[in-house]
């Protein structure tokens, strides 16, 4: 990829994130129900560890500080409710973007990269803010977790977007994709550790679902935030978040290519 | 069709309006402002000679302007009837009449428009089908992280698992009941925005109900089937000694608990006449709401527990219900006839959204594009 290309990919990203900069009303509001929801996830963690000192290796300042980044990233890993591609091939308006002279998946990661970028600064800080402020949340130790979180969150929202973007593209052959994007935002929101941390999960299920691709969306960034993972075992869970992340951009490439012959005989 | 007698003076002009506009003159009882029966049925003898009279003015103009114009004003002299002074007084058993009749029109619209949005929807069965199930395993999840959590503690603030599933399952069917309803209040800012509003106006119905009437949510089916099935297993697990009042509650509760829900939906989407961002704003008590009545109510502060109560009667829509039939103390001492008090509650709920939408149609300012 020469410099031209990499520059175009930035610009995208720079013109998603101002785009979302015109919202800023629906942010806050958005802000508010995630610190809402915030509120009450934590208060039920609070409550249910009064009991018990730890459930799986999380003290209650753990458990809400997991409720809290969980709904920081809400918006930022977007888990669900993202129809974007699937809105542009129902309108048609994919053929102008396909017809464009560069990559159509590198064209949706650099949107979706810039959109990420914005959701960090006026989302997920806020949001983790206002916990800090409600709660008292447990920060990093160390600079070195906070570059490992980044790395982590940057695959997170990579594994994410080529998931939703696999999704949205079922729209070439189904029309109508909102059925299969909402039946997994179920699937997701469950087995990435969003409603409930993966590791209360019982223990027959547990090892198979932190191997799966989900858990790189949520259940790893936290885990990192919380410093649950160090030496192999975070060179581990990157690698693993990585791994999810090639694998599913080929086959969003290559669902891509077979989409692109369908769009032609179709519009010939 | 009681009150067309009142319209005998300008028979004429009623007659040539019948064919333009079928619903209207058939049916010249229904008051687009007035969804509240009791003001339908007590101005109707005055609206109806009222409408005569306007009628007569706006069909002069009709002629002139063509035949749009004339349904521009015909919505602007509709919308005024109620204010015709000097009405006739009328018997109990004539308002009644007026009432059922009105009551019998709208059901009539409300079969037939829902059933087109219903026969509309099932086009795509394939989609339809999946958006069902991905509203029915998208709400089981919630219960999944209770479910989870719950396998490792033995109680929540003293409440077992069926007992917050008793709460989760109430406030899940009282939701997703009102979900159905009101699905198309979810979109009501783009009609705002857009100005679509306008032409809901210029019809001679309710403009709450024409708005409603945009969708109908039968996927949400598979919301309510998640919400019935952890509702019914929790009462086959919970250790009750069922009697008559304890059921009555519940399916009380559940009757109010959608109305009130579906009353927030409606003053989320008058909000919309403030601002566009009222939806937004409306989901932290909806969606929120319904996500903090599976809990206990006891787990949260002394504030939000008395917001919830007497602010926002979210407490009873599953709380205080359960609370009568679990037989648990209440933490705000409250006495005991309090948890009986949901059809209060969503009456109370119902006359503020009804109150709040008939504000927010007088303050709406077309876009005027």
């Amino acid at each position: 990829m020469d410099r031209t290309a990499l520059r175009l990919y930035f610009e995208l990203a720079k013109r998603q994130f101002q785009r979302q900069l015109a919202f800023r009303t629906a942010n806050l509001a958005g802000l508010v129900t995630n610190a809402f929801f915030g509120y009450i996830r934590a208060t039920v963690f609070i409550v249910a560890f009064r009991s018990q000192g730890t459930i799986a290796g999380y003290s209650a300042a753990d458990a809400v500080t997991y409720a809290w980044v969980t709904q920081a990233l809400i918006m930022v890993v977007h888990l669900w409710g993202w129809y974007e591609v699937e809105r542009t091939i129902r309108t048609g308006d994919v053929v102008s973007d396909l017809s464009k002279p560069f990559s159509y998946l590198g064209f949706w990661l650099a949107k979706d990269a810039g959109r990420a970028a914005y959701f960090v600064l006026f989302r997920g800080l806020p949001v983790l803010a206002l916990g800090q402020v409600m709660f008292g949340l447990r920060w990093p130790s160390s600079p070195l977790v906070w570059v490992a979180f980044a790395a982590s969150l940057t695959l997170a929202v990579v594994v994410s977007f080529a998931w939703r973007f696999l999704l949205n593209l079922t729209a070439f052959w189904t029309t109508d994709a909102r059925g299969i994007n909402q039946l997994a935002a179920a699937v997701v929101l469950f087995l990435s550790g969003f409603v409930m941390p993966i590791r209360l999960f019982p223990d027959w299920l547990r090892g198979a679902v932190l191997a799966l691709p989900f858990a790189g969306m949520t259940q790893i960034p936290c885990d990192v935030f919380l410093e649950r993972l160090d030496g192999a075992d975070l060179a581990g869970a990157l690698g693993l978040q990585a791994f999810w992340a090639v694998a599913f951009l080929l086959a969003a490439q290559v669902v891509v290519v077979l989409a692109t012959r369908r769009v032609v005989t179709q519009g010939g | 069709m009681v009150r067309v007698s009142d319209d005998r003076a300008s028979g004429g002009v009623t007659g040539r309006r019948a064919k333009d506009k079928g619903v209207q003159a058939k049916h010249p009882v229904s008051d687009p402002l007035a969804l509240s029966p009791s003001q339908g049925g007590a101005a109707g003898p005055a609206t109806g000679s009222g409408r005569a009279e306007t009628d007569a003015g706006t069909f002069a103009c009709a002629q002139d302007k063509g035949r749009n114009a004339g349904h521009a004003d015909t919505g602007f002299a509709v919308r005024h009837r109620s204010f015709v002074p000097f009405a006739p007084a009328s018997t109990g058993r004539h308002a009644l009449h007026l009432w059922l009749a009105e009551a019998q029109v709208h059901a009539g619209l409300y079969r037939r428009l829902i059933g087109a949005q219903i026969r509309s929807q099932m086009q795509y069965k394939v989609s339809f089908v999946l958006r069902m199930l991905g509203s029915f395993a998208g709400n089981l999840i919630d219960f999944g992280a209770i479910a989870v959590l719950f396998n490792r503690i033995p109680a929540l603030a003293g409440w077992s698992l069926p007992e917050v599933a008793l709460l989760y399952g109430l406030s899940a069917v009282a939701f997703s009941i009102a979900e159905l309803f009101a699905a198309a209040l979810d979109n009501f800012a783009e009609y705002v925005e857009s100005g679509s509003f306008d032409r809901v106006l210029t019809r001679p119905i309710g403009a709450l109900f024409q708005v409603i009437t945009e969708d109908f949510a039968l996927r949400r089916l598979g919301r309510l089937s998640q919400g019935v099935l952890v509702f019914v297993v929790a009462l086959g697990l919970l250790d009750v000694d069922w009697t008559w009042d304890k059921g009555l509650i519940m399916a009380v509760a559940i009757g109010s608990g959608a109305v009130i829900f579906f009353s927030i939906f409606v003053l989320g989407a008058a909000y919309c006449f403030w601002t566009i961002q009222g939806r937004e704003a409306a989901n932290i008590f909806t969606y929120g709401g319904d996500f903090m009545s599976s809990y206990p109510l006891d787990i949260y502060h002394g504030w939000l527990r008395r917001f919830v109560t007497f602010v926002l009667p979210l407490a009873f829509i599953s709380y205080y219900p359960a609370l009568y039939v679990l037989g648990r103390p209440d933490p705000l001492g409250l006495p005991g006839w309090v948890r009986l008090l949901s059809p209060l509650a969503a009456l109370g709920m119902a006359l503020l959204a009804w109150a709040g939408w008939t504000i927010g149609v007088r303050h709406y300012q077309s876009t005027g594009s």
